[in-house]
C-alpha cells in the first residue's frame, strides 16, 4: 500500500508538467494583450515594449525559462515558489493572491461539503428507511430539484430571501462566521442532492444483499444493520464522487463567489483567462491540478481502506 | 456510529442557528464613512495608475503639487504653496509649503517629487501614463534612451552568455549610474533647494498645471520606496516589491489619509493622516472602501445599509437605468460625465482582405452617423437619457471651451440617403460586409442591435453585429481588424486636447486610423497660441474639421449614477470627471 502510494506521488510531477505545458501554450495563444485595457488610453509603443519586457512577455522562451526557474527553484526576492506577479493587479504576487484566496475557497468548500454530506446522507438514509413512502418521494424530489437547479439560482434565492428581505445574514462579503452560511448551503446543495441519490440507491441495493440478511438473521435490528454494515458499503460511490467534488468546491466556485462577493479562487479561474493574465492562469491551474491529483489519490486510498478488495 | 451521526446533526443545526442569530441585529460601523467600489485595485502605485478607482484612492494618500477643483476647473495650491510661470511659459517654479509632511513625520521635499517623476519616466516602472510627462524637456528622449540602454544590456548578456553573481550586479549598477547621469543632464527638472522645484518644458503646455494634479505626478517618499527597490542584474532594470503600496507597515503617505488595513479584493481601510498639512479640514477620521464587483450585489449591500455611498453602478445596463427612472428614490444622483460613447469607423483605404474600404469615404461615414437616432438610443435602449453627442468633447467638461456642436451630425435620414447615393451606394446597395464589433456585457449589445436596425430600416444598409470578450475586442481594435467598433473615451486632464489629440495621425490611440493634415495642423497651431481664449477657438476649428469628416460617430455623453442619501452624507460635490474629494465628505450622525 505504502509503496503504491509513493509510486502515485512520484507520478504527480510528470502530470503537473504536462498540464503546465498545455496551459502555457493555450495561455500564450489566447488573443489579446494582458497589459492593455479594452478601452481608454493605449500607452505609446516604447512604453508598451518596456512593460512587456518587464514581465518577459516579449518572448515566450524568456517567459518560460524564467517562470520554470522561479517556480521550481524560487527567486532571490520572493523565495520559493515564486509564481510571478499578476499582470492585472500589479501590486500583487500570484503566490500572495493564491495564499489569500485558497483558504477562503477551502473554508467555504469544507462548509459546503459538510452541508452536502449532512443533508445528502440524511435524505438518502431517510429515503432508504421508508422506501415508497411520502418521505422517500419528498427526499427524492428535493434531490431532483437540487441536481437540476443551477447554483446561481439557489444562491440568488437565498441571498434575496435571507439577506435582502429578512436581513438575517449579511449581503455577501467574507470575514465573519455569518458570511459562510448562505454560500455554503448554495454551494453544497448540488452535491447534497447527488449524495442523497447515491446513498438512497446504494442502501436500497445493499440492504437486500446476503451479508445484511445474515446480520439481520443474527438478531441485528434494521437500523443497526443499516448503520453498522450497509452504510459503509453504500458509501463507496459517495467516496468516489467526493474526490473531484471536494477539489471542485474547495478551489472555488466562480458563480457562488460572484453572487456572494467572496474573494476566493473561483473568481481568478475565470478572470485570469478573460484578462489573459498568464502568471495568474498558470498559478491557479497548477494549484487546482495539484489539489485534484492529491484528492483523487486520497479517494483511492480511502477506497482501498474501506474495501480491501480494491487495489490501487 | 449512530451516536456519531446524531451528534454531528445536532452540532450542525446548533451551529447554523448560532450563526443565524449572530447575523441578526445591528452590526457596529466599520468606519466613519463607507463607500462601495466596483473594481479591485489594479495598483496603488501612483506612478503606475491609470484607472479611476485607483486614482480616487491616490488622491487620498498622496498630495500632489496642486489640486484641481473639477467642478470649477480652478487650480488650487496643495503641496506647493505657490508657483511662478516664466514669461515664455517654458519654466514653472514651484515652492513647496513648509508644513508638508509625510505620515512618518519627514518633510516632503522637492527631491521626493523629482524621484517620483523619474520613476514614472523610467521604462523599468512600466507606467502606463508615462507620456503625460512628455511635455517636460528631455523626458521623451530619456525614456527612449533608457529603453535602448536596457535592450543593449540584454543583447550583450545574451551574446556573451551572461555574467553571473557579483560581476552581473556590478554591470547593472554601472548601467544605473549611467542612467542617473543621463537623467541629470537631459531632463528639465532641478531642485535648487528642498522646497523649490524647477520644471523646464519642451514646449509651452497650457494645461501643464492641470496635469501636475494627476496621480502620475504625485510624490512618493524617496527613502521608503528606494529601500524596496533593487536592481535586477539579469535585465539591468530597477524593480521594487510592489506589495509595499498596500502594506500599512511600510507605505508612507503625504495626503489626508494613510492606509490602516488592506485586504485584496475585499476592502481598504484608511485613517486620517495626523501629519497632513491640512489635517484640520479632513472631515472623516476613517474611511472604508468595500470592493463588491457584482453590481447587483453592490446594490443589495448598499440597500441593506452596509455602505453610505455606492459608486459601484455601471454606466449602462438595466440596473442604473431602473434607478434613474425610479422617481421614488431620493438617493439616486446622476451627473453628466466628461466622457463620450461613440463608434469608431475604420478609415483605412483597404479592408483586412485587401478590398477597397467604403468607410474610407467620409460621405459614407457621415451618412451612417446621420442614420443614428440618438434620441431613441438614450430613451428606449439605454433608458438613461444621457445627453446625445454632437461632438467628441463633451460640452461643459472643460471650462471656457465650447465644442462646435453646430458642425456635428444630427439624425437626418434624407440627408444620409443623399450622401450614400452621392458616394455610389444608392439605397445602401453595394455597401456590404460591414459589422459592428463590441465587447460583450455592459449593455453594448443592445445599442449595437438598435443601430444596425436603424441603418437597415432607414438606409437599406445591412450591418452585422459581432460580440466578443474584452481582450479579443481590444486586440482586434488595436490591429484594425474591424469595420465599425464601439468605444468610450474619458478625459484625463481638463483640456480639450485630452480628446482631440486622440485622432492625430501619429497617436497610438487613433483606433479609427483617420489621417487628416488639416486637423493635425490646426492642433499644432494651437500649441503656439498664448492667449487661452484664442487657443480654444483654434481647437474648436480642429474639432469642426473632425466633425465634418466623422471618423467616429459620437452617440452620447456618459451619465454616471451614484447612490447616497443627501440627508446623511454631507460634503459631496459631484463633477463630470468622477473625481471625489473624500476628505471633504462626512456622515451626519443620526438623531
Amino acid at each position: 500500500m505504502i509503496r503504491l502510494i509513493l509510486m502515485r506521488l512520484l507520478q504527480i510531477p510528470l502530470i503537473l508538467a504536462i498540464i503546465f505545458l498545455v496551459t502555457f501554450v493555450l495561455a500564450w495563444v489566447v488573443p489579446g494583450n494582458p497589459l492593455e485595457r479594452p478601452e481608454g488610453q493605449r500607452p505609446p509603443p516604447e512604453v508598451q515594449e518596456a512593460m512587456a519586457r518587464q514581465y518577459n512577455l516579449h518572448s515566450p522562451t524568456a517567459f518560460l525559462t524564467s517562470y520554470v526557474k522561479n517556480v521550481t527553484v524560487g527567486s532571490e526576492q520572493y523565495g520559493w515558489p515564486d509564481f510571478g506577479p499578476s499582470l492585472r493587479y500589479t501590486d500583487q504576487r500570484v503566490s500572495s493572491i493564491i495564499g489569500q484566496a485558497l483558504p477562503v475557497s477551502a473554508g467555504l468548500g469544507l462548509a459546503a461539503l459538510a452541508v452536502a454530506l449532512f443533508l445528502g446522507t440524511t435524505a438518502g438514509v431517510v429515503g432508504a428507511l421508508k422506501p415508497g413512502t411520502w418521505v422517500d418521494s419528498a427526499s427524492l424530489a428535493v434531490a431532483l430539484i437540487g441536481v437540476s437547479l443551477p447554483n446561481f439560482v439557489t444562491g440568488s434565492i437565498l441571498l434575496i430571501a435571507f439577506a435582502g428581505l429578512l436581513d438575517w445574514f449579511p449581503v455577501g462579503g467574507w470575514g465573519r462566521p455569518e458570511h459562510v452560511v448562505l454560500p455554503a448551503i448554495a454551494l453544497g446543495f448540488f452535491p447534497a442532492a447527488y449524495v442523497a441519490r447515491l446513498v438512497r440507491l446504494g442502501l436500497a441495493d445493499v440492504m437486500s444483499s446476503d451479508f445484511v440478511r445474515t446480520a439481520r438473521a443474527k438478531g441485528l435490528s434494521h437500523m443497526g444493520a443499516l448503520f453498522k454494515h450497509a452504510l459503509k458499503v453504500a458509501y463507496l460511490p459517495v467516496l468516489s464522487f467526493m474526490g473531484p467534488a471536494a477539489a471542485s468546491v474547495m478551489t472555488g466556485s466562480f458563480v457562488i463567489e460572484k453572487v456572494f462577493a467572496i474573494p476566493g479562487m473561483g473568481d481568478y479561474f475565470v478572470n485570469a483567462v478573460l484578462n489573459k493574465d498568464q502568471f495568474l492562469i498558470l498559478g491557479v491551474v497548477l494549484t487546482y491540478s495539484t489539489m485534484l491529483v492529491l484528492f483523487n489519490l486520497m479517494v483511492d486510498v480511502a477506497y482501498a481502506w474501506v474495501d480491501p478488495r480494491i487495489e490501487l | 456510529m449512530r451516536c456519531g451521526w446524531m451528534k454531528m446533526m445536532r452540532s450542525l443545526v446548533v451551529g447554523l442557528l448560532v450563526l443565524a442569530v449572530a447575523g441578526c441585529g445591528e452590526r457596529p460601523r466599520e468606519a466613519d464613512l463607507i463607500y462601495i467600489s466596483a473594481v479591485a485595485h489594479i495598483t496603488l502605485d501612483p506612478q503606475k495608475m491609470s484607472w479611476s478607482h485607483d486614482i480616487r484612492v491616490a488622491s487620498m494618500l498622496y498630495e500632489p503639487l496642486v489640486r484641481v477643483d473639477f467642478a470649477t476647473g480652478a487650480v488650487e495650491p496643495a503641496a506647493a504653496a505657490s508657483w511662478e510661470v516664466s514669461e515664455d511659459r517654458m519654466t514653472y517654479t514651484f515652492t513647496l509649503r513648509e508644513d508638508a509632511r509625510w505620515s512618518n513625520g519627514d518633510s516632503v521635499t522637492s527631491g521626493d517629487f523629482v524621484y517620483a517623476w523619474q520613476r514614472a519616466m523610467l521604462p523599468d516602472t512600466g507606467a502606463e501614463y508615462a507620456k503625460l510627462l512628455y511635455p517636460i524637456a528631455g523626458v521623451r528622449a530619456y525614456y527612449q534612451w533608457r529603453t535602448d540602454q536596457i535592450a543593449e544590456y540584454a543583447r550583450v548578456r545574451n551574446t556573451a552568455g551572461g555574467q553571473a553573481g557579483a560581476a552581473a550586479e556590478e554591470a547593472a549598477a554601472l548601467l544605473w549610474e549611467e542612467a542617473e547621469r543621463q537623467f541629470a543632464e537631459t531632463v528639465g527638472l532641478s531642485t535648487p533647494d528642498d522646497r523649490t522645484l524647477v520644471v523646464r518644458l519642451e514646449e509651452p503646455t497650457p494645461y501643464f498645471l492641470q496635469m501636475v494634479g494627476f496621480s502620475t505626478f504625485a510624490p512618493v517618499d524617496r527613502g521608503s520606496v528606494e529601500a524596496e527597490t533593487t536592481l535586477n542584474s539579469a535585465t539591468g532594470m530597477r524593480q521594487m516589491d510592489t506589495a509595499y503600496w498596500r502594506d500599512p507597515e511600510r507605505v508612507v503617505a503625504s495626503g489626508p489619509y494613510m492606509i490602516e488595513e488592506s485586504v485584496f479584493k475585499r476592502y481598504l481601510k484608511l485613517r486620517k493622516n495626523p501629519n497632513y498639512w491640512n489635517a484640520a479640514s479632513v472631515r472623516s477620521e476613517t474611511i472604508m472602501e468595500k470592493i463588491i464587483e457584482d453590481p447587483q450585489n453592490a446594490f443589495l449591500a448598499y440597500n441593506a445599509g452596509e455602505a453610505d455611498i455606492s459608486i459601484a453602478l455601471p454606466s449602462l445596463g438595466s440596473l442604473p437605468a431602473g434607478l434613474v427612472q425610479d422617481e421614488r428614490r431620493t438617493d439616486v444622483h446622476t451627473v453628466n460625465a466628461a466622457g463620450t460613447y461613440f463608434y469608431n469607423f475604420n478609415c483605412q483605404p483597404e479592408r483586412a482582405d485587401g478590398s477597397p474600404n467604403p468607410l474610407a469615404d467620409a460621405r459614407v461615414r457621415v451618412a451612417l452617423s446621420k442614420g443614428i437616432d440618438r434620441e431613441q438610443i438614450v430613451t428606449q435602449v439605454t433608458g438613461m437619457s444621457q445627453p446625445i453627442a454632437r461632438s467628441f468633447v463633451p460640452p461643459g467638461a472643460v471650462q471656457g471651451y465650447t465644442p462646435p456642436v453646430e458642425t456635428g451630425v444630427v439624425y437626418d435620414v434624407e440627408g444620409a440617403r443623399l450622401l450614400l447615393e452621392d458616394a455610389g451606394y444608392p439605397g445602401g446597395e453595394g455597401l456590404d460586409g460591414l459589422s459592428i464589433l463590441y465587447n460583450t456585457g455592459s449593455g453594448h449589445e443592445e445599442v449595437a442591435i438598435a443601430i444596425a436596425a436603424m441603418w437597415e430600416r432607414d438606409l437599406g444598409v445591412v450591418v452585422n453585429t459581432e460580440g466578443v470578450e474584452a481582450q479579443t475586442f481590444s486586440d482586434r481594435v488595436n490591429r484594425g481588424d474591424f469595420s465599425i467598433a464601439r468605444s468610450g473615451w474619458f478625459g484625463d486632464y481638463m483640456d480639450p486636447t485630452t480628446w482631440l489629440d486622440k485622432h492625430r495621425a501619429t497617436n497610438g490611440n487613433n483606433d479609427a486610423k483617420w489621417v487628416n493634415a488639416e486637423h493635425d495642423g490646426l492642433l499644432d497651431e494651437a500649441i503656439l497660441i498664448r492667449d487661452p481664449v484664442a487657443r480654444f477657438v483654434k481647437l474648436a476649428e480642429a474639432e469642426a474639421v473632425f466633425n465634418a469628416e466623422q471618423p467616429i460617430a459620437p452617440i452620447f455623453h456618459y451619465k454616471l449614477v451614484y447612490l447616497f442619501d443627501e440627508a446623511r452624507v454631507k460634503g459631496v460635490t459631484l463633477n463630470a470627471w468622477a473625481r471625489w474629494r473624500f476628505d471633504k465628505i462626512w456622515v451626519e450622525a443620526s438623531e
